[in-house]
């Protein structure tokens, strides 16, 4: 008792202390403020009012990360006070013990700061209730939870460490450097790896706690937080023991050594647990995918039917599977492929018992007989137990799995984490990602994409879930008297998936098919704020519907839509070969609870906003209804399941630079219309599938201005490696994982391209389309599809096919400059388009000219596709003039060359300027071959900064370890790089197409200011006078306003805008600027000069006061 | 009930033999123990309290063995240190609440009254609500001994407790300590200036270069200086003759002479006349003639 009360005592006199320390004070009173204010703005957050335990989540990391450094300042205190002061030995000659003194005053430091932690939590709690009028709720368990998890390990174990340090270094320099290294280094360096090992402060430790399961994997969590707080006190017993103060008895501080060393143990035993358990993790999934490969090729059925009686247990299910199939193969043993977890109880064939062998995931069944190929099989498996989420996603490397989930926008501090699967008392969620119920083959192999193959079986689903939990599936839910939920999908499906809750549901039925939201209870939020629009839904939905099946042109095909709401910690993946996600189920989109991670979902803000903000127009202010109000929010959340991307994802990388990316929309409604229906299968190319989908897709290129920041677009990317790798060695490097979407995009425009030039693009597709028609919820061949588009082609896509094991040989073309020509006839007026493209390459290729603008009516001789979109084949070495008449001005005139070694590969030219001319006779529309010198005026010089022989830059002078290290910081990336708007320090190569160039449009980019120096050598054939131009491409600032204005003119008055040169010609310099604010884009003339020597040099300087400056191209021309 | 001290030895890890071989008995009441600076005496008292380890000897606090029973000797020890100035951010009646808690008075009442009784004894009852630090020399000093007695120690350790206090803050506090020594205590006092140890102490011990070189009582160190102090008349010259030789212990003005009083067996070749002793006559006697600390080279 004493031993308590001496603690007691040490602990409110050193409570005292801190208290009274200004430091202290300083850093109460910030925090108090500063996150005092944070809340309020935290719950404007639609993440952190939908999902409220996200709020002192949120918080409490930033007060952890605050009093973790403070912590480490004030410990420091605590010894120097010790040392310094002598009135502090009238304390050590008392009766208390040693481990009293420090338990004390650890405890007396620790005290106040839990003190604040409960201070502002309450203002927390405060912000929290008042943001009840917005909706969200108080979880008052997170609060507990968050405190105990983040503040009470992360202090414990920082003060321990820090007295621990400060008493056996003795120096209170070394120590602070020491510690603040050593948070430095978790934050911002060590991270994540290890499995967030390092993590002491839990700061990306994913602890989201879900208002439908809780904390996900709340036994990792603990065991990680285990070991900082183990730690801590081993820190703080160590510290006991090598308390300089004599101790009341002698050897009195072995006892606690050996503590400490105890407590030391169960840390390292904790953390070891922790490493190791995600080590054995990758382990066993590596194995799994072993066994995958191993048993790849071994026989299997296709199942026809498949019908599961499934009973929900207090973890997992136990279940009954009736699986009816035919034979693939001859053969008496077939495989099957079951979650590991799941343990089979016995297999039946007629009642009968029937051996089987399991190994981890694999099923093979010994059915004592040998059957032939298409012999019908039936079977019965019993099986039992819960999933193990280890098997989910063997395909998916350990850098993604472990990446961590943070809210894009606003805060971006907590981790939601990863979850696959979810099986607990009260919710239940399985994905076929699982494997819960018998498939037949294998899972993901990394050696054969046979195991890929699905087919499309009719399933019967019945369910007694957990009482008075729901069960959703596909398929009409019915509800029996029994407690049974069953389901019967109307359509084959490919896979089934499994969800139990609370759930409740609002539902529609809008032309027979039936519009369910699916919430867990109490979470409906939203019916409220649409009870204007409730009479126009039917008209946005069908609305929605109709637009969404004409731009794919393709039909959904289900009886009913689902969204249903699931905890916060799901997550999905990307793959190669599907554009469903796991998100996206047959019939259903699986949302995150209240749609927390998008603002779209925060319907009463996005309705407010609306009323406040919508009104301001040209002629004032009106007033928003409430419907129009409504609609628009309710158009805004159809958007979320209609966009492709779902995030632009900035970063500064190497040197600085920006780069730009973007993430598929795992909510594009696009499965539910292609992938659910159709499946195209391939026993060589796994990604047959996704070939077909994305070309029906028919995106348009991704972003000029991302093409910008980034350099290259992720198509003209996939060419350079196509044009190294093989397609089939890119598609199974994991590196190229991120633009695996655009490699197979530009194979398969270009596989299509050779079918399309026959056919016309738009009846080639419509075909394509027809035949997908006549084989939905069916398998497709792969191999026989490309048969019959090759018929239809009149070309022979296999020997395209074939190529694809080796890399591409990529032509080259120049692109010619299109003019634009209104022409008027006798009896017609017309838009005469005139263009010549050069293949300067060895090799053959294909280029699809676009008109985007065009929405004519056709000419009479002319196919309406080919008025927009045609193919134009290009032998080795061949030059065509492309003349094209037009009703309508062709202004939009896209140059794509689908796979080459342009850059950029797709040049857009939008046409302003068209003369109109008188013609007796007007050339019709035709593509002749010309010579190949078409492109090249007689006369003329050019030098390309691509000239590597006459075209030179000055390199920065920069000394030291820069260099160094912005060669090896560029090394491996491509040569052309993108420009933000901060121009680099050095030269720069960039591509785009206002630059001049053959095939690649680049020019060298820089920073004004530093003397630096581009120079072209430019060799004059003989005696004379030469006009010299130089190729302008105008800087954003006089793109942008500012253009054309004089100097004195305008708010910069004065502020010329110049490009400087120097012109070394007969040995003396001239100097020439050229004004940009009077230059037109293209050739601007320098001057005329008369010419002796044999090579002259322009040299273009960076002294000037436009931002950016543009090394390019010269021209001369002889007078 | 004594403290006995045998054999004691301490060496610092520096080499430097700050006490060598001593032996003391130190019997109830006031004991002084007198020393120049540097003599050890900081090195016993530290000792004493516990705050250091002795390198060999062995030390008995009423029955305890100070070298094992810690926690029993500091039940019932009360300590001032050398450098009683500065303080962590207390207040005064703080100060001596924290004190009084650590010694095991549990009851908050009982330990309130007690605080504000040591208060109105020392005379801070006034001030009790100002920090610790904003008091004076001399309060401070008065804090020192009110937290060494809150807890009725039976052994009081103070150690040099009146250096750089003016003479009436001197006095009271050496009449404090006398009336503390009236309540069957142990009082050890620590001091290099012998005023302390004449007024108040019936015990005391001399220690020099880390030994003990007198024990007794204050009056038996004045015997052994009786007729060896010696006042005469001097001119300059002779001032500077004599000092050279003899140690000097006063020297008055008188017009162009001095009159100096020179502590010595004789003094030869001057007219002096014999001249009453005090302790501090004694303690110069003693250090010059039995320890030859003053020798002039």
């Amino acid at each position: 008792m004493q031993f308590l009360k001496n603690i007691q005592s040490v602990a409110k006199y050193e409570s005292t202390l801190l208290l009274r320390s200004w430091f202290f004070r300083v850093f109460a009173v910030l925090a108090l403020l500063i996150l005092g204010a944070f809340n309020f703005a935290a719950t404007q957050e639609w993440s952190i009012i939908a999902v409220p335990g996200n709020l002192p989540y949120t918080i409490l990391l930033f007060l952890n990360v605050g009093q973790a450094v403070i912590a480490i300042f004030l410990s420091s205190e605590f010894l120097k006070r010790d040392k310094k002061l002598d009135t502090s030995e009238v304390f050590y000659v008392r009766p208390l013990s040693n481990a009293e003194y420090v338990l004390g005053k650890i405890w007396g430091n620790l005290r106040v700061f839990f003190v604040l932690n409960l201070m502002i939590m309450a203002l927390t709690l405060i912000a929290n209730y008042i943001a009840s009028t917005k909706g969200m709720t108080i979880d008052w368990e997170a609060y507990l939870y968050y405190f105990l998890l983040i503040s009470i390990p992360t202090m414990v174990f920082i003060l321990g460490l820090a007295i621990f340090l400060m008493l056996t270094i003795s120096n209170q320099a070394l120590t602070f450097i020491l510690l603040l290294g050593y948070i430095g280094v978790t934050v911002f360096y060590i991270k994540d790896t290890f499995y967030y090992l390092f993590d002491y402060m839990a700061f990306s430790l994913p602890m989201f706690k879900s208002t439908i399961v809780g904390i996900a994997d709340v036994d990792t969590i603990i065991n990680h937080r285990l070991i900082y707080l183990f730690f801590g006190l081993g820190f703080t017993f160590f510290t006991i023991a090598l308390f300089r103060r004599l101790p009341n008895a002698k050897h009195s501080h072995y006892p606690w050594i050996a503590v400490g060393i105890v407590f030391f143990i169960l840390g390292g035993w904790k953390a070891f647990a922790h490493v190791n358990k995600n080590l054995k993790n990758d382990d066993y999934r590596t194995y799994c995918v072993e066994l995958n490969n191993k048993y790849v090729h071994t026989p299997k059925i296709v199942i026809d039917t498949c019908i599961l009686d499934v009973k929900q247990l207090e973890q997992g299910i136990e279940v009954s599977a009736l699986v009816e199939g035919k034979a693939l193969e001859k053969s008496s043993k077939y495989t099957f492929c079951l979650n590991p977890g799941m343990e089979v109880k016995s297999v039946t064939i007629e009642g009968k018992d029937t051996p089987f062998t399991r190994e981890e995931q694999i099923l093979i069944i010994d059915f004592g007989k040998e059957y032939e190929q298409n012999e019908p099989i039936t079977l019965q498996i019993n099986y039992q137990g819960s999933i193990d989420e280890r098997f989910c996603y063997l395909d998916i490397p350990k850098e993604d799995r472990m990446e961590q989930i943070t809210n894009q926008y606003g805060l971006q501090t907590y981790n939601a984490g990863q979850k696959y699967v979810f099986q607990q008392k009260n919710f239940l969620l399985y994905t076929p990602e699982t494997f819960w119920y018998p498939r037949p083959g294998v899972a993901y192999s990394n050696q054969s994409p046979d195991w890929q193959q699905t087919y499309f079986s009719n399933f019967r689903l019945n369910v007694m879930p957990l009482d008075s939990l729901v069960a959703i599936s596909q398929g009409e839910q019915q509800k029996k008297d029994n407690g049974i939920y069953s389901f019967e999908p109307e359509y084959p499906l490919q896979s089934l998936s499994l969800l139990i809750g609370k759930y409740e549901k609002k539902s529609m039925n809008i032309d027979s098919i039936d519009y369910n939201v699916w919430y867990i209870q109490g979470h409906d939020y939203f019916s409220v704020h649409f009870d204007s629009v409730m009479d126009t839904i039917a008209y946005i939905v069908r609305d929605n519907k109709e637009n969404i099946e004409r731009f794919y042109s393709l039909d959904y095909p289900f009886k009913r839509f689902s969204l249903v709401e699931i905890p916060g910690q799901f997550h999905t993946f990307n793959r190669a070969w599907t554009q469903a996600q796991e998100v996206m189920q047959p019939e259903m989109v699986l949302l995150p609870e209240k749609g927390f991670n998008s603002w779209a979902f925060n319907i009463a803000q996005q309705i407010k906003n609306r009323k406040e903000w919508g009104g301001w127009g040209r002629n004032g202010r009106t007033q928003v209804s409430d419907l129009d109000a409504q609609m628009s929010v309710l158009y805004d959340l159809i958007w979320f399941f209609r966009r492709t991307e779902s995030n632009f994802d900035f970063s500064r990388g190497k040197l600085g630079k920006a780069s730009v990316e973007t993430s598929a929309n795992p909510y594009l409604i696009y499965p539910e219309l292609y992938n659910f229906k159709y499946n195209i299968f391939s026993t060589q190319w796994p990604v047959a599938n996704r070939l077909i989908e994305i070309y029906l897709r028919n995106e348009s290129e991704e972003n000029s201005w991302m093409r910008e920041v980034n350099g290259l677009s992720n198509s003209e990317k996939a060419s350079l490696l196509l044009k190294d790798d093989s397609f089939k060695d890119l598609l199974a490097n994991e590196e190229h994982r991120n633009i695996a979407e655009a490699i197979i995009g530009v194979k398969a425009s270009e596989l299509f391209a050779h079918a399309e030039m026959k056919l016309g693009t738009s009846v080639f597709r419509d075909s394509l389309f027809s035949i997908l028609k006549n084989h939905e919820f069916e398998n497709i061949n792969f191999e026989a599809l490309i048969d019959t588009l090759g018929r239809l082609g009149d070309t022979d896509l296999h020997s395209i096919i074939a190529g694809w094991t080796s890399s591409a040989n990529l032509p080259e073309y120049i692109i010619g400059t299109p003019t634009v020509t209104q022409i008027t006839s006798k009896d017609e007026e017309i838009y005469q388009l005139e263009l010549t493209i050069s293949n300067i390459s060895d090799y053959p290729g294909l280029i699809r000219l676009e008109i985007l603008n065009l929405n004519t009516s056709s000419q009479q001789d002319v196919p309406e596709d080919e008025q927009a979109k045609r193919i134009i084949p290009f032998n080795p070495h061949e030059t065509k003039r492309i003349v094209t008449n037009y009703d309508e001005a062709p202004r939009n005139i896209n140059i794509n060359t689908i796979l080459s070694r342009n850059l950029p590969s797709v040049v857009s030219q939008y046409v302003t300027d068209i003369p109109k001319i008188t013609k007796n006779y007007v050339e019709s529309s035709n593509i002749s071959v010309i010579a190949n010198d078409a492109l090249s005026v007689p006369g003329e010089i050019i030098v390309d900064n691509e000239d590597e022989h006459l075209f030179e830059l000055s390199e920065p002078d920069i000394t030291g370890l820069i260099p160094l290290w912005i060669n090896q910081s560029t090394e491996g990336d491509f040569k052309y790089q993108g420009i933000d708007w901060r121009p680099p320090i050095r030269w720069t190569a960039t591509t785009n197409e206002s630059y001049y160039g053959t095939s690649i449009r680049s020019a060298y980019v820089i920073k004004n200011g530093g003397g630096q120096t581009a120079t072209w050598k430019v060799p004059v054939p003989e005696k004379g006078d030469y006009e010299v131009y130089y190729y302008v491409t105008l800087p954003e600032e006089i793109r942008w306003g500012g253009g054309h204005m004089g100097p004195g003119r305008g708010g910069r008055g004065g502020n010329q805008m110049e490009y400087k040169f120097q012109i070394k010609y007969n040995d003396e310099a001239e100097d020439a600027v050229i004004d940009l604010r009077r230059a037109q884009a293209g050739w601007e003339k320098l001057g005329t000069y008369h010419f002796d020597s044999d090579t002259i040099k322009i040299v273009l300087s960076n002294d000037t006061n436009v931002r950016k400056v543009t090394a390019d191209a010269v021209k001369l021309i002889k007078q | 009930m004594s403290i006995t001290i045998k054999n004691l030895n301490k060496v610092y890890p520096n080499g430097h033999h700050a006490l060598k071989d001593i032996n003391l008995v130190i019997p109830p009441g006031m004991f002084g123990l007198l020393g120049p600076n540097g003599a050890g005496k900081s090195t016993l008292m530290r000792i004493l309290v516990a705050l250091m380890e002795p390198s060999s000897g062995e030390i008995d606090v009423y029955g305890y063995d100070l070298l094992k029973q810690r926690k029993e000797v500091r039940r019932i020890l009360g300590y001032l240190p050398q450098d009683f100035r500065f303080f962590a951010k207390y207040k005064v009646y703080e100060f001596l609440d924290y004190a009084a808690r650590l010694s095991g008075m549990n009851n908050t009442r009982q330990r309130k009254e007690a605080v504000d009784k040591m208060l109105e004894e020392v005379g801070l009852f006034d001030v009790r609500e100002r920090y610790a630090s904003k008091l004076s020399g001399g309060m401070k000093r008065r804090l020192g001994i009110a937290q060494a007695l809150i807890h009725n120690p039976k052994v009081i350790i103070v150690d040099e407790p009146t250096t750089g206090l003016d003479p009436e803050e001197r006095i009271r506090f050496r009449n404090l300590l006398s009336e503390v020594s009236g309540h069957e205590v142990t009082i050890i006092l620590s001091t290099h200036i012998v005023g302390d140890i004449s007024s108040t102490c019936k015990d005391m011990a001399l220690l020099n270069r880390g030994q003990i070189s007198f024990v007794g009582s204050p009056e038996e160190m004045l015997k052994m200086a009786e007729g060896k102090v010696w006042r005469l008349r001097v001119n300059n010259d002779q001032y500077r003759d004599i000092n050279d030789k003899y140690p000097v212990i006063s020297t008055i003005p008188m017009g162009l002479d001095w009159e100096i009083q020179v502590v010595a067996d004789q003094i030869e070749g001057y007219e002096a006349e014999p001249f009453p002793p005090n302790l501090e006559h004694a303690y110069v006697y003693y250090m010059e003639h039995h320890l030859d600390l003053w020798t002039n080279d």
